[in-house]
């Protein structure tokens, strides 16, 4: 009833696809995105225009960096609408809530945050950060790192494209890491 | 995952830098007469660029740049023939993906040449602050290069080790060939984008520090134990309510061990309560030196007496 069988609760929720990469279990960021414009957010599709940049940055979507991004999402798309996002990664080790005692059986976790880079779009930040990958603390991630690279150099190209659910359409998307969140140890 | 060394190498204290900060770290802060002008004049008091106005004695904060004083000796075997500066000195510089890709690729290059030995080529490459671990291979990877040509050359008068290396060839391949970059020395990732967390900053850097210190100060105060025992109990206490916002776990000694962030975010949260209790310290037992001859102390009262002095414990008690 709840893992096997075409009607079985587990077959049948919404979920990414888990793939296992190097002994570690793996989520393709493009799935996360797929699944982030299947729902209903605002996510604007209008051309961008620079922000003037004499105002005071209030806001991390009016900073240079992502005024930048917004740039060369316009530079590689040229004057099509276009869903600029940027995302921003962190990893770092824990340890398993039932471990009794600490650094034991230690593990890694990879996550990461999609934001849009227009201002006026609002997303809840716990909605849009997916688990992008576990594995086990003290392993190489190496293969996780290129999978990564890999699929961020895919979607800079802009031919990625996924349904939006706001417009009912299929757009193309242009997404960037902005920063990379670690510790001394994890970089 | 960068493969860069953590911040107690020599050349990498400060992330996305190389430079020797322990030679030159008395002349990094802003100096008295620079810091009058700053007040006076705003941050923009010195143009930087103009060399006559650039202070002898300090650069204000600024680690790469036009600056003598921030030149220092390479490490002995640092290789010459990369030395472009007559004074044989280097200079501090912000370290990119690219530079250090170029690095590799110099270092890949005059090792299997055999210009350079393989200390040279890890002196230079612990100036870019690259790790042991990437060093040591792509060391293994140019011996193998190199072995491999010399075999290749000499086959008809070492066939059998050419026929052992050309089977371990064809097994591991990449092992034969320059090191493979890690894929964020290739993705379009640049170096400063991976910033310092605050979380890590302020519960692992400031509140560990301040805590050590403390407990540092209470040592040579002699009131460790007392200290010890206090702080145990009111994080013994907290961590019976199993709050998720304030995971303390008791401190048994001086360690922190199996301590991890979230367990120093708790005693900051909890800092301001037990440190309001420091001025009730109570002092341990006084020491005293032992009444008997020095050649009949033992080890433990050895411990004592240089502990009594703030001095190292370690070592083996001389006869």
């Amino acid at each position: 009833m709840y893992r096997r069988g075409k009607f079985s609760l587990l077959q049948n929720l919404l979920r990414l696809t888990v793939q296992v990469i190097d002994d570690h279990a793996y989520v393709s960021l493009q799935d996360c995105v797929a699944h982030l414009l299947s729902f209903s957010h605002n996510f604007s599709t209008m051309n961008y225009k620079r922000v003037s940049t004499t105002t005071t940055v209030q806001k991390i979507t009016e900073s240079k960096a992502v005024q930048y991004i917004r740039e060369r999402a316009v530079a590689v798309m040229k004057n099509d609408p276009i869903v600029v996002l940027y995302c921003t990664e962190s990893s770092n080790d824990f340890d398993p809530k039932v471990s009794t005692k600490a650094n034991r059986q230690s593990c890694w976790i990879k996550t990461v945050t999609i934001l849009s880079c227009n201002t006026f779009d609002t997303v809840d930040k716990r909605s849009s950060t997916f688990p992008i990958a576990v594995g086990k603390k003290g392993h190489s991630h190496e293969a996780v790192e290129l999978a990564f690279a890999n699929e961020l150099d895919r979607l800079r190209s802009g031919k990625c494209c996924f349904y939006y659910k706001s417009s009912s359409c299929i757009v193309p998307v242009y997404l960037e890491l902005m920063v990379s969140l670690q510790d001394q140890l994890e970089r | 995952m960068n493969y860069l060394m953590l911040g107690g190498g020599k050349y990498s204290a400060r992330w996305g830098y190389s430079a020797n900060i322990s030679e030159v770290h008395q002349v990094i802060p802003t100096c008295d007469n620079c810091l009058v002008k700053q007040k006076r004049n705003g941050p923009d008091f010195n143009d930087t660029s103009d060399n006559a106005n650039k202070c002898t004695s300090c650069t204000n904060w600024e680690m790469c740049g036009n600056y003598p004083m921030l030149r220092t000796r390479p490490p002995g075997k640092f290789p010459q023939d990369t030395i472009l500066d007559v004074n044989q000195s280097i200079e501090p510089f912000e370290l990119h993906y690219k530079l250090l890709k170029d690095a590799v690729k110099l270092a890949n290059e005059k090792l299997t040449d055999g210009i350079w030995s393989n200390e040279e080529a890890k002196q230079y490459l612990w100036v870019f602050g690259i790790n042991n671990d990437a060093v040591t291979k792509i060391i293994e990877h140019t011996t193998n290069q190199r072995l491999f040509a010399y075999a290749e050359t000499h086959k008809d008068s070492i066939p059998v080790e050419y026929e052992v290396m050309r089977c371990h060839k064809e097994r591991y391949p990449t092992k034969y060939g320059p090191w493979l970059y890690p894929a964020s020395w290739t993705c379009r990732i640049q170096l400063n984008q991976h910033v310092d967390v605050p979380m890590h900053l302020l519960f692992l850097a400031v509140t560990k520090s301040t805590i050590k210190r403390i407990m540092e100060w209470t040592r040579y105060q002699n009131k460790q134990n007392h200290y010890l025992r206090m702080v145990g109990g009111v994080l013994e206490t907290v961590a019976k309510l199993h709050l998720d916002w304030c995971v303390a776990i008791p401190m048994q000694s001086s360690k922190f061990g199996g301590w991890v962030s979230e367990n120093f975010l708790a005693l900051a949260r909890l800092s301001r309560w037990f440190f309001s209790m420091l001025p009730y310290l109570r002092p341990g037992p006084e020491y005293r030196d032992p009444l008997r001859p020095l050649s009949m102390w033992t080890v433990k009262e050895l411990r004592d007496w240089l502990r009594a002095r703030g001095l190292s414990t370690h070592g083996k008690k001389w006869n």
